[in-house]
């Protein structure tokens, strides 16, 4: 499109311009414009490369490792990156490198499936809260309030002092404590759309509630649902880093980003052995970087009200 | 002003009553019984006795009437005693949260300096080179979480450059009420707390002075012939720092969360450092303590932000009036 028209790049041509040319009218789908607009945002597009390289690589883990994650090489315990050991060895002889692409399997895969499940129960209560509003409504959202109050790592700490540590237990309490933000967006989104005409027109024609829930409302509040599941994919990965980071998240000898990191917590460590912390490190301060730049893109291409 | 500032504090006291009632579940969740919190293990009391306490506790009690209990004792300031040694948690505490005050403190006041200085500079020349520097900067910041902050903060400052030193609130030896150590040790650890929110005030600061920057306004008070600095400082940044003081006063939590993991790296003593020691000892009492107290600083943040909004913008004020 942007090769056969010069000016394409500055404002689409007014539809009357297609009718009058011979009612070639071509409606772009909605889809088909959010992807267009999505891939005119650079830094956007990078972070989709990069992040889908990342999970080819974590998918791919078994293939692309050069040893198993827990094998022991005894002859290079502590080593400094070579060629046998592309990222060194840590403190028991296990190979960094292999330890890295497994432990980002671990990572991006507990941040996708928790903030999938972050997102239901956001919407859940969110609607819940919109569409019974009165006691209900001011329940829910007085526990959003409490809940956004206290420092998250907080709570999140405490839940992991009652359940214990480990990565079942995570995939419960991470989303447990980050389903806050999409319920208020989630009861905001019904609070406006409720006495929208096209609503109105449903329940006239006395469609039962769940019914405009799922035809009217969730489709429409699409596009700030999606952009919230990636964001907290973010917000979770870090999550889960920090509480691995002290210790009380994903448990060795199962590499994670985050616990791989806690090795930095030991100052020899810290000072002389820098393959250890750093690589996980960078990985997940790119990912979140990663995942904000493409949160914001996806935001951008989806609303229609933004010009771009 | 009196009007407002009693609505906003009737919106916080349910907000903080549902906070202790958050705390108080999750410790009677605890096991054990509360009885062992409230009253020191050195005190030696027999079976009878303890039995004779919970009676007056009113421990066969309802959860509800329990929870006044709680609530009641809590207000004197008895926060429980520790399990470890039996130490009241309350006294500990309240040294604990001086020195957070004091690194979250210092790190907001960086935060507020460093930020809003660039947001303001970089508006003023915006699309320069250092203004697209200052943004790269601060979208790394952003997404930079406070534990590799810390970790690659002390590894440079502390154990390369060795320019500041690697942990502690005052070097081991010396005079512990010298004034001039504890600051030299507090440098790095608040600089690196604040390092989120120098990014996010930054990217604040900016958007809202170049949205004011094109304000009727401002070429009206340039028409009437005033001076530049008049008009940026008095016209354009007052309006432009409206929204600024919620973003500040809606960090207070996010700054607390970091100060967990900072405190740990820089074995800073304070409330976080305590609260990773009460989770990795099950000590409920301390867990429950330092909670209730971070809530309650956090809860007075955000009224004091109000506050302040209202102060910087009359609207708010007069807008409650006419209701």
């Amino acid at each position: 499109m942007r090769g056969h028209h010069p000016a394409a790049n500055q404002a689409a041509p007014p539809e009357s311009a297609y009718l009058s040319e011979g009612l070639k009218v071509s409606v772009e789908s909605p889809l088909h414009r959010a992807a267009r607009r999505f891939f005119r945002n650079r830094p956007a597009t990078i972070s989709l490369i990069v992040l889908a390289t990342m999970a080819l690589a974590a998918l791919a883990a078994p293939l692309i490792q050069r040893y198993p994650p827990d094998m022991i090489d005894l002859d290079n315990i502590s080593a400094p990156p070579t060629w046998e050991h592309w990222l060194g060895t840590d403190m028991l002889g296990r190979d960094v490198w292999s330890r890295v692409i497994h432990g980002g399997r671990v990572s991006l895969s507990l941040g996708l499936v928790a903030a999938l499940a972050t997102a239901t129960i956001g919407t859940f209560f969110g609607l819940l809260a919109g569409f019974l509003r009165g006691i209900v409504d001011t329940l829910i959202m007085r526990l959003v309030d409490v809940l956004m109050t206290i420092p998250g790592i907080l709570v999140l700490l405490i839940l992991v002092m009652y359940l214990g540590p480990g990565l079942g237990k995570l995939l419960i309490i991470l989303p447990a404590m980050g389903w806050m933000g999409t319920c208020r967006m989630m009861r905001g989104q019904v609070l406006s759309v409720r006495e929208v005409d096209y609503v109105l027109a449903a329940r006239c024609l006395g469609f039962p509630t769940w019914r405009i829930i799922v035809r009217q409302i969730l489709p429409n509040a699409f596009a700030p649902i999606l952009v919230g599941i990636t964001m907290s994919v973010g917000s979770i990965i870090l999550s889960e880093a920090g509480l691995s980071f002290l210790g009380l998240g994903v448990q060795p000898p199962t590499p994670s980003w985050g616990n791989m990191l806690q090795a930095a917590t030991v100052l020899h460590v810290l000072q002389e052995m820098l393959w250890l912390w750093l690589p996980p490190g960078i990985l997940i301060v790119v990912t979140v970087l990663c995942v904000n730049f493409l949160g914001d893109g996806l935001r951008d291409a989806i609303d229609p009200r933004m010009v771009l | 002003m009196g009007r407002y500032f009693l609505r906003r504090l009737l919106i916080y006291i349910p907000v903080g009553l549902l906070v202790t009632l958050l705390v108080f579940t999750l410790a009677d969740l605890a096991p054990g019984d509360p009885a062992d919190w409230l009253y020191s293990p050195e005190l030696n009391m027999t079976y009878e006795e303890i039995q004779a306490i919970k009676e007056s506790m009113g421990l066969n009690q309802s959860p509800v009437v329990r929870y006044v209990q709680w609530l009641r004792q809590t207000a004197q300031g008895n926060l429980g005693y520790r399990m470890k040694n039996g130490d009241p948690v309350g006294p500990l505490i309240a040294t604990r949260l001086k020195r957070t005050l004091v690194l979250g403190g210092v790190a907001t006041a960086f935060g507020i300096i460093v930020g809003l200085g660039l947001g303001i500079y970089t508006a003023l020349h915006q699309y320069s080179w250092f203004d697209h520097l200052s943004g790269v900067l601060a979208f790394l910041g952003i997404s930079m979480p406070a534990f590799f902050v810390g970790v690659l903060g002390l590894y440079i400052f502390g154990l390369k450059l060795q320019w500041f030193p690697i942990g502690g609130i005052t070097t081991p030896g010396g005079d512990p009420d010298d004034l001039r150590d504890f600051l030299y040790h507090l440098i790095l650890p608040a600089a690196l707390l604040s390092s989120n929110h120098v990014a996010g005030y930054f990217r604040y600061m900016r958007m809202s002075m170049l949205e004011v920057l094109h304000a009727d306004y401002l070429t009206t008070a340039r028409a009437k012939g005033m001076r530049e600095r008049i008009v940026i400082l008095r016209h354009a940044l007052r309006n432009a720092l409206l929204p600024v003081v919620t973003v500040i006063g809606a960090s207070i939590p996010g700054l607390f969360g970091g100060a967990v993991f900072i405190e740990t790296i820089f074995s800073w003593p304070g409330m976080g450092m305590l609260f990773i020691d009460g989770v990795n000892a099950r000590d409920y009492p301390l867990i429950m303590g330092v909670t209730l107290v971070m809530t309650s600083v956090i809860l007075l943040a955000n009224l004091l932000t109000d506050i302040a909004y209202s102060l910087v913008d009359p609207r708010i004020r007069l807008e409650t009036r006419s209701n």
